[in-house]
């Protein structure tokens, strides 16, 4: 490709002629092109001429800077008299020949205001973008996350919808209501899912206990809240001890401040006379063990006494005579067949959960050698055991069978006929009432016997109550206490490892008024504080309960001292008596009857009907 | 040594920021809570008051810099100030969270408050390690006058280039033209140089740092230039080399600038995001109370 470029100048009057020989011919701002268009705000290279098929063929570089006859232009083929436009700069083409051809350039640009500096740009290098527009976009972008978007998803705002309904809102909604939590919900509470507001019904207020017992309806209170309602006042919300959101999840606060922190005080902190003594921790302000004890009363009812385990009253009056230390005998015992050793299993066996021990009863675990026989001829009839007022009469029928019958009862006793066929079968009036008079005689000595000497009284505490003419015996009631610890939880199977007799004396024990039940230092054995550092780590928590069952539910009593602060604002009327006179009332559940004291704080005797209880007595009940 | 931002009346302000996490540790150690420690305590109120005043007054030293009349003690104590509590600042944050964390907005706030600060602290070590850099680089001069050093040059090499043929001239002064350093941030980093020369016979090709050229000038020589030709090319390719020389300190210059600066596009914009986050923060813990 030869071409003469023709330079035509305005300014400067006269022609500059260039010859190009090569390939490409280049058209551009800077220097190193063919055809330089001097103009700084032009790119360097604009286009390119080319040789195709003995055509010069345009290329545009820069299309929106290059315009041939007028027109865009991308590539075309030149022809004479083509015109191209480049910024004030005209090119004609004279001859379009490659070889050859000649180009005249026209410019009508004013001279560069400033010479195309190479390093022009070099001083204007600014490291980055603007911190300004960035600082803008940070904060609205966090604007938008955390308070924009949030506020359409918050269930406080929101009604609630079935997640399937998308809409153009939800796509929206970069957030999810869950990027407030602190931590996971507990296990128990995970099917509230993510709606925040089940518990925090109203933003800006500490959760309500309120939105607990809307769920928790049943739950018990702590103590009697109308008779000692200054504690009451000072209980906390539910969560000050129930915990939610924190890591590791704990929903129930198990330490012993939150238990010392009025027990430790308990005279003053209860508002009100409490039979509870001051607990400050396990190990150096725990008071001894005090253990149920049900009494007779003369009125023939048992109602049940707390006594220290450590006071000399601490016997229990169970009404049995039974010395652990007879059956316990290393040496065996005589059994049913043959001597026989007995341990604590022989009569204790544990419950279906392996946390109590089941009852222990005359027909399971005594009957085998205690027969209730009474006549050695007659070693296959046995007494019912729990029925003591029938047993003379049932013991005269059965003698009365024998002398009416005329077997020979005993030596020396005059026989009488038994009944024979072909002769007449009833005896004279005479003979009858001697057989019946032997036989009521016969019944007596037995009865005598077994009550007094034998059979019920070794075990049983019995008293001849003579009204004439027919003796009759009575039978102290016997009550076996199931729970001497009714205020503490106990796990029999945790404690498995052990043996019964470390914390139960039974093999020494001579009489059945020894109370084996442990004292604390017996538990303090293993069970240290819950700081301690050699010991079975333990806390109040795991022996005793918050909540507890001979309570009414709390939100009865919020509703009750509710209604009774409002009604006092109303009307002035006192209505704490009233309240005081319904907290008599017994407790709901029958499992454990209630103190009908009111200001007792632990309500624990027991009071038992008297029918119910003589019954169960006379039954023989071991329970 | 002069004193430094570091060193500002005996470093008072890092005595300050060494006791407010004496304080806190204390606090935060002392405290008998019946939870794991959270922000929810007294000692997690406080500490999280203290920390939300802290982040603003640090945020303000933006304000205060610009502030000449100001009489709110010197930029300097404040600087040492912003450098100091905003290191205390992460200690603070870590015992009033309890050292918890987890995928939830108040994560989000103590993390943009850790790229902050940790921001910062390259940003403190960069203006303790690279002003001497670049002053060995630059020979103590300003970049403005080491391009004006190279505008001369480039002033001296065009009015020489007569001397030489014209396809020579054009093409040196067309590589001077091409010269194309690099302007944005992580091409500088990079020490991009997009400088191109066009060769007769190849086109344009790259002429980082001018070797492309001077390699063909050189070549000219070689292949058998003589006298007048040959000295005039020699003293071309010695002024290229130096204006190569020249280009190469104003890249490193521009290099280490960046290198120096280049933390605050993200200090500053995660700082106010992480003020706005950290009121979020404030509103959601008392909303879902």
């Amino acid at each position: 490709m030869k071409i003469i470029i023709q330079r035509v100048s305005e300014r400067q009057s006269g022609q500059l002629e260039q010859r190009f020989e090569g390939d490409v011919l280049r058209i551009g701002r800077a220097s190193d092109q063919d055809i330089r268009i001097d103009e700084f705000d032009l790119p360097l290279s604009i286009g390119e001429i080319t040789e195709s098929g003995g055509q010069l063929i345009l290329t545009a570089k820069a299309p929106k800077l290059i315009r041939l006859n007028g027109g865009e232009v991308r590539q075309q083929t030149l022809k004479a008299s083509d015109q191209i436009i480049i910024a004030d700069t005209e090119i004609v083409i004279e001859n379009a020949t490659p070889n050859g051809g000649r180009l005249r350039v026209r410019s009508s640009a004013p001279r560069s205001k400033k010479s195309a500096a190479a390093t022009s740009i070099l001083a204007a290098v600014a490291p980055g973008p603007s911190k300004r527009w960035l600082s803008w976009a940070a904060i609205i972008a966090t604007l938008y996350l955390g308070w924009i978007s949030p506020w359409s998803t918050t269930s406080f705002t929101t009604v609630k919808t079935h997640s399937s309904e998308a809409s153009l809102v939800s796509l929206a909604q970069v957030s999810s209501e869950a990027m407030w939590t602190t931590g996971p919900l507990h296990n128990v509470h995970r099917s509230i899912g993510d709606d925040c507001s089940a518990c925090h019904e109203t933003p800006f207020e500490p959760v309500t206990d309120a939105a607990c017992l809307s769920c928790h309806e049943s739950k018990p209170h702590h103590f009697d809240p109308i008779t000692f309602h200054a504690a009451d006042s000072m209980l906390g919300r539910c969560a000050e001890c129930h915990i939610e959101h924190v890591e590791p999840s704990h929903l129930i606060l198990r330490d012993d401040q939150g238990c010392t922190d009025c027990h430790a005080d308990i005279d003053n902190i209860a508002g009100a006379r409490s039979q509870l003594r001051a607990v400050s921790s396990w190990s150096a302000g725990h008071p001894e063990f005090k253990v149920s004890i049900p009494r007779l009363e003369q009125a023939g009812r048992w109602l049940t006494e707390r006594i220290s385990i450590d006071s000399p009253l601490a016997k229990s009056s169970s009404n049995l005579i039974f010395p652990h230390s007879v059956h316990m005998n290393p040496d065996g015992i005589e059994g049913p067949e043959g001597p026989e050793q007995l341990n604590c299993g022989s009569c204790h066996q544990p419950d279906e959960g392996e946390i109590g021990m089941r009852p222990v009863s005359m027909e399971q675990h005594c009957s085998s050698c205690h027969l209730l026989t009474f006549d050695p001829d007659h070693p296959d009839r046995e007494l019912p055991h729990g029925e003591p007022d029938e047993l003379l009469l049932m013991m005269e029928e059965f003698y009365a069978r024998r002398t009416l019958i005329g077997a020979t009862l005993a030596a020396g006793r005059p026989a009488f006929d038994a009944e024979r066929p072909g002769r007449t079968n009833q005896l004279d009036e005479a003979a009858r009432a001697e057989a019946l008079r032997l036989a009521k005689e016969l019944a007596v000595q037995s009865a005598e016997d077994i009550f007094e000497r034998t059979t019920c009284a070794i075990c049983h505490d019995v008293t001849r109550r003579s009204d004439g003419v027919t003796p009759a015996w009575e039978v102290a009631p016997v009550y076996i206490n199931q729970h001497w610890m009714p205020l503490s939880r106990f796990d029999h199977g945790a404690h498995a490892s052990e043996t019964c007799e470390s914390c139960h004396a039974a093999e020494t024990s001579l009489v059945s008024s020894d109370i084996l039940m442990p004292d604390i230092a017996s538990c303090q054995t293993c069970h240290g504080d819950e700081h301690t550092d050699d010991q079975l780590v333990s806390v109040c928590l795991d022996c005793h309960s918050f909540h507890l069952d001979r309570f009414d539910p709390m939100v009865q009593f919020s509703a009750k001292l509710e209604r009774q602060s409002s009604a006092l604002l109303a009307s002035g009327i006192p209505l704490v008596t009233a309240q005081m006179a319904k907290a008599t009332t017994p407790a709901i559940d029958p499992k454990q009857p209630e103190d009908t004291n009111p200001s007792s704080h632990q309500p624990v005797i027991q009071k038992e009907d008297q029918n119910s209880t003589l019954h169960k007595a006379q039954a023989g009940s071991e329970r | 040594m002069s004193e430094t931002f570091l060193t500002h009346r005996s470093g008072r302000w890092a005595k300050w920021a060494v006791a407010l996490i004496i304080a806190s540790a204390i606090g935060y150690w002392a405290e008998d809570l019946r939870v794991p420690p959270n922000g929810g305590s007294v000692f997690g109120y406080t500490s999280g008051t203290i920390a939300a005043v802290l982040m603003l007054v640090l945020t303000y030293l933006g304000r205060r810099k610009r502030h000449y009349g100001s009489r709110l003690g010197t930029v300097k104590g404040w600087t040492s100030a912003h450098v100091y509590l905003g290191i205390a600042l992460i200690g603070l944050t870590l015992l009033h969270s309890g050292f918890q964390v987890g995928w939830n907005w108040h994560t989000l706030a103590f993390a943009l408050m850790l790229i902050v600060c940790f921001s910062g602290i390259y940003g403190v070590w960069a203006y303790l390690h690279y002003p001497a850099l670049i002053d060995r680089n630059n020979l103590s001069q300003t970049r403005g006058a080491l391009i004006d050093q190279l505008l001369v040059l480039d002033q001296e090499i065009a009015a020489s280039l007569t001397r030489h043929e014209p396809h020579i001239a054009s093409m040196v002064q067309g590589a001077l033209e091409r010269t194309a350093l690099a302007d944005r941030w992580l091409d500088i980093l990079r020490g991009e140089d997009r400088s191109e020369v066009l060769l007769p016979g190849k086109g344009l090709v790259p002429n980082k740092n001018m070797t492309t050229l001077i390699d063909y000038l050189i070549e000219q020589i070689e292949q058998g230039a003589q006298g007048d030709i040959a000295l005039n090319l020699q003293s071309l390719i010695t002024s290229l080399g130096e204006r190569a020389t020249l280009i190469s300190r104003i890249k490193e210059d521009l290099r280490l600038v960046t290198l120096t600066r280049i933390w605050l596009i993200v200090h500053i914009p995660l700082a106010f995001a992480a003020v706005v986050a950290v009121i979020i923060h404030v509103i959601a813990v008392f909303l879902y109370w």
